[in-house]
């Protein structure tokens, strides 16, 4: 991978987190038989298509002496826990079966008080109350038109009323047909509505050979997440799709359309009307039922990209292409994925942006090509063979004046599979080809990365071990008179065991050697560090973490290279005291749980200290299945007393009322 | 005769500025060239003065330049004034352009359309705390309520002096240690935390301010009451959607990958934040650069769901925070 090594490494150093979750002992496990195999096999599968009944039946075949395995066990749990979620009176948020005159309303205040330095934990900010309130009816029956109701609103945020509804809802539906008036999001295809929230009408009739969506009304989208202004969108579309020989077949064909309002540019200048047209087909064929299907779909797309300039003569169309090809092999010697998509520069989807979601990545990237392959092959003889590659480009058609990345990426893990009881062997490595043109200013526009992992695993009674090392080098493809080869390697090793039933100690150390240059002097030099890391399970859910590093050597930075020597000492607890109380008649149920979390870390050469500290409580009363009522407090404490910037005290409190009816 | 009255809006400026260019990014010691093209509509030669004003995107400090950038405009023509400056103090700086005339009064004002960035090159990537111990997971979803801080700094530039793309990327490295179980016909992922004996995994996920939808879709105001909870499934799976199932593109708890089921196409990767202006994935009405950054430093939360398939056991997990850039 094309990416700067310094920086990898620096965070090599500083940012590998060893995590620890301290749960309880391992329950020994038997040794599985074929037959038993067989029989789990087939409970996973049966699992897999929600057939619970069945895959109870196929566990209750298996000896009693197995029923101790964790797999069964968690088999069993999976089973038995859908069955018991299917036959039990659905309650609270969990969904509504459609009865008749069914309600359930559910307010949640939330209250947060923040106090932190400048620059620290930006997260979040330190204004007060916020309410959120949900109704959600049912009426109807089973078999018939049912109607359901959801409304949800927001407010009293800010320190002012701000109430306004996010979402209402009006659904009358039978089966997996739907015609729902208000806020609806659904996921036609890939170039329909992809998930976005539409504000209007949304029919969808659903049947065995058929389906069928109509879609119209508006689509709010706002420019900043406290925006005053919802700016208007009208969508309409609609989609047809047949399933056909058995639904070997499918094929479907859709169109949609996205005009923004002109009005737009009242609010900022800035603002470009658009409009927007998607014509898409999309193709689903199983071709051996169970082993291969393939997926397409295709667009083509006619864009305004500017409404107001049309006015003038001056129109900006847009049009291209977008398709994706997917297809899926499954033998029992091999598993094979492939994907093409490629994205046309001109192509838009503007129905593909989510109403009001500022900053999470749904945008079809336009002037793009993706491939990808990836085999996953049985185990041959003593070898077990994973094989992947891809290959991504920007910039297809090169008309920006800056061409994007491009990157072709290739991995080979191979595992060797030995006799049960010997060291287990793997090896992972990966070449990578990064062009990125006119390329950083402060390293090869092209680069070739050779990234190598080896792996050597063997349990020995309690004992874990763990031998690994790694290579890396980087070589310039241009630009190589002012640029120079990069090369780093590691080797090391973790042991880890219990010690008795409530103390967990794993023991990590590496060995790092790098060569590079630094303003045209060649450094060869190496750091090594050792880590020791103790958990306790206390009582309860109680438990203790105590961790040591010592590290020294010479460590790479940013523009240079520099000595270092520090202990670093660690030291967490996390305490908690859940209590229930259930009455005998499983009606009512009080849950009490506080808990406190303290972790304190120590640098001896920077005076870094920094303690931090964190609790939090959680009352539950429950009258099931009628109503609910919750109580979260929450509090945090964060302090670098080497470092003004760098403190955080925060609450949280919310209450929350859940009911049903009747 | 006929009288012709244009709007205010319409009417030709005495004097106007054209264009005008300069360095998204310069060292500290370099020298800072601007160049602006003022058209001169008057029939007689027009004194042009150009006050350059950096505003501090951090501090709203504002800095006019000096010595001002000044020329004579020949009638009807169009003047190219170039001017250079130096030491100025490191920082972000939105850029403006007001332009007076002979008179003193100011009759056109251009912003530059992106902010200089003057600093030295660096990239700084630190994570606390490094070792984490989130002690006995209870039985359903659980939010470790200690943050991650991750802090970071990246100044670099490509060759045009524009943005260089960078990630901060999260992936577990666990493949080595995950053996699965023996005679299962699914191989389950490696990601999150692997038990010691390698059979079991329990996925990790995380929340961060760059994940899920806003409040206007979404109801909570993350900005505001901070990580959404766990317990709620329209947050942890996603949205629902009308045909049934959820939108599982739009949660606020995203899982963490393995590093061996990424692939190189940054989709595959779970990206904190980044900056990739050649990459349209961020792009959308509101978000027009695609900037997807948050200031340093910023927190992140994790959160693991014990569920009644969970084995018991003690799990670890490699975890890396990861800066890169093509």
């Amino acid at each position: 991978m094309a990416r700067r090594s310094r920086s990898h490494l620096v965070f090599g150093l500083l940012g590998a987190l060893a995590m620890t979750a301290g749960l309880l002992t391992t329950a020994s496990a038997q040794e599985i038989t074929s037959q038993e195999t067989l029989s789990l096999g087939r409970a996973d599968q049966l699992l897999r298509q929600k057939a619970f009944d069945q895959a109870m039946e196929e566990l209750g075949r298996l000896p009693k002496e197995f029923h101790e395995d964790p797999l069964f066990r968690g088999h069993l749990g999976r089973a038995a826990g859908a069955l018991y979620r299917t036959a039990r009176r659905r309650t609270y948020r969990e969904g509504l079966a459609p009865f008749r005159g069914r309600a359930a309303a559910s307010v949640r205040v939330t209250h947060r008080k923040q106090d932190s330095g400048r620059n620290s934990d930006q997260t979040s900010d330190n204004r007060g109350w916020q309410i959120n309130e949900r109704l959600e009816t049912t009426l109807g029956r089973e078999g018939r038109i049912n109607a359901r109701f959801l409304q949800e609103a927001d407010g009293f945020k800010n320190g002012h009323r701000d109430l306004r509804y996010r979402t209402l809802l009006v659904d009358f539906f039978n089966g997996s047909s739907h015609l729902a008036l208000g806020d609806s999001a659904s996921y036609g295809s890939p170039y329909f509505l992809r998930g976005s929230r539409l504000r209007g009408a949304d029919l969808l009739l659903r049947g065995e050979t058929h389906e069928l969506q109509l879609v119209a009304g508006g689509y709010p989208f706002w420019l900043e997440s406290r925006d005053e202004y919802i700016y208007p969108r009208t969508v309409w579309g609609f989609r047809d799709k047949w399933n056909l020989m058995g639904e070997r077949v499918s094929l479907g064909a859709g169109l949609m359309q996205a005009r923004d309002s002109e009005k737009i540019r009242t609010i900022d200048t800035a603002n470009r009307p658009r409009d927007n047209v998607v014509y898409s087909l999309e193709q689903a064929v199983r071709l051996v039922p169970d082993v291969w299907w393939l997926k397409a779909y295709e667009a083509y797309s006619v864009t305004d990209d500017d409404l107001l300039e049309e006015r003038f003569g001056n129109a900006r169309k847009l049009k291209d292409t977008a398709f994706r090809l997917e297809s899926d092999l499954i033998q029992p010697f091999l598993r094979w994925r492939s994907r093409y998509e490629r994205t046309g520069p001109e192509f838009r989807l503007l129905t593909d942006i989510p109403s009001g979601s500022v900053v999470n990545a749904k945008g079809i990237t336009a002037d793009r090509e993706f491939i990808q392959q990836y085999l996953d092959l049985a185990p041959l003889g003593p070898l077990d063979l994973d094989l992947e590659a891809s290959w991504y480009r920007n910039s297809l058609d090169g008309r920006d004046n800056v061409e994007q990345t491009r990157q072709r990426w290739a991995t080979v893990e191979a595992g060797f599979l030995v006799p049960e009881g010997w060291p287990k062997p793997r090896v992972r490595g990966t070449a990578t080809e990064t062009l990125s043109s006119p390329g950083s200013a402060t390293r090869a526009s092209q680069t070739r990365t050779f990234d190598v992992r080896t792996d050597l695993t063997h349990r020995l009674g309690d004992w874990s071990l763990n031998g690994f090392g790694t290579f890396k080098a980087e070589h310039p493809l241009k630009d190589k008179t002012a640029f120079d080869e990069q090369t780093s390697w590691s080797a090391g090793s973790q042991i880890s065991r219990p010690l008795g039933k409530r103390l967990y100690w794993t023991s990590r150390y590496e060995f790092r050697f790098f060569d590079e240059v630094f303003d045209e002097t060649r450094i060869r030099d190496h750091s090594d560090e050792i880590n020791n890391n103790l958990s306790v399970r206390l009582w309860s859910t109680a438990s203790l973490g105590l961790h040591h590093s010592f590290l020294r050597g010479m460590l790479r930075g940013t523009a240079s290279a520099k000595k270092i020597e520090a202990n670093r000492h660690t030291g967490s607890a996390s305490l908690s005291w859940p209590y229930v109380w259930t009455r005998a008649d499983k009606r009512r149920r009080l849950t009490i749980h506080p808990s406190l979390a303290y972790y304190v870390s120590n640098v001896t050469n920077s005076l870094e200290r920094r303690p931090m500290a964190s609790g939090g409580l959680r009352l539950a009363y429950e009258a099931y299945p009628d109503w609910k009522l919750e109580l979260n407090g929450n509090f945090r404490w964060d302090d670098d007393g080497e470092a003004d910037e760098v403190r955080t005290e925060e609450s949280r409190v919310w209450l929350s009322f859940t009911t049903l009816w009747p | 005769m006929t009288f012709l009255f244009l709007p205010p809006a319409f009417a030709q400026k005495a004097l106007r500025i054209g264009s005008v260019s300069y360095d998204q990014h310069v060292h500290s010691t370099e020298l800072i060239k601007f160049t602006v093209a003022v058209k001169n509509n008057e029939a007689t030669t027009q004194f042009a003065e150009v006050d350059i004003t950096l505003t501090n995107v951090e501090t709203e400090q504002e800095l006019t330049l000096v010595p001002v950038l000044t020329g004579n405009v020949l009638a009807g023509q169009e003047s190219v004034l170039v001017t250079t400056y130096q030491n100025i103090p490191d920082g972000t700086y939105t850029v403006s352009f007001p332009l007076f005339d002979g008179d003193g009064v100011r009759v056109d004002r251009v912003t530059g359309s992106t902010p200089i960035h003057i600093g030295t090159e660096t990239e700084t990537l630190q994570v606390f705390p490094e070792v984490i111990h989130l002690g006995t997971l209870p039985p359903g979803r659980a939010m470790f309520p200690t943050p991650i801080e991750v802090r970071w700094a990246f100044y670099r530039f490509n060759r045009l002096r524009l943005d260089q793309p960078f990630y901060i990327r999260i992936y577990s490295d666990n493949a080595a240690r995950y053996r699965g179980v023996r005679g299962a016909l699914r191989r389950n992922s490696p990601a999150g935390l692997v038990s010691a004996d390698g059979r079991f995994a329990i996925p990790l996920k995380l929340w961060n301010l760059n994940y899920g939808p806003d409040m206007q879709e979404g109801g909570w105001d993350a900005a505001l009451a901070g990580p959404p909870p766990v317990d709620d499934d329209a947050f942890w799976i996603g949205p629902e959607l009308l045909e049934g199932g959820r939108n599982l593109g739009s949660a606020n708890w995203v899982r963490i990958p393995d590093l061996s089921e990424m692939t190189s196409d940054p989709v595959s990767w779970r990206r904190l934040i980044g900056q990739d202006p050649f990459d349209n994935r961020y792009v959308s009405d509101s978000n027009q650069t695609g900037d997807f950054t948050l200031k340093s430093p910023f927190t992140l939360y994790l959160a693991a769901e014990a569920g009644p398939t969970a084995v018991e056991g003690a799990y670890t997990a490699n975890l890396v925070v990861e800066l890169w850039d093509p």
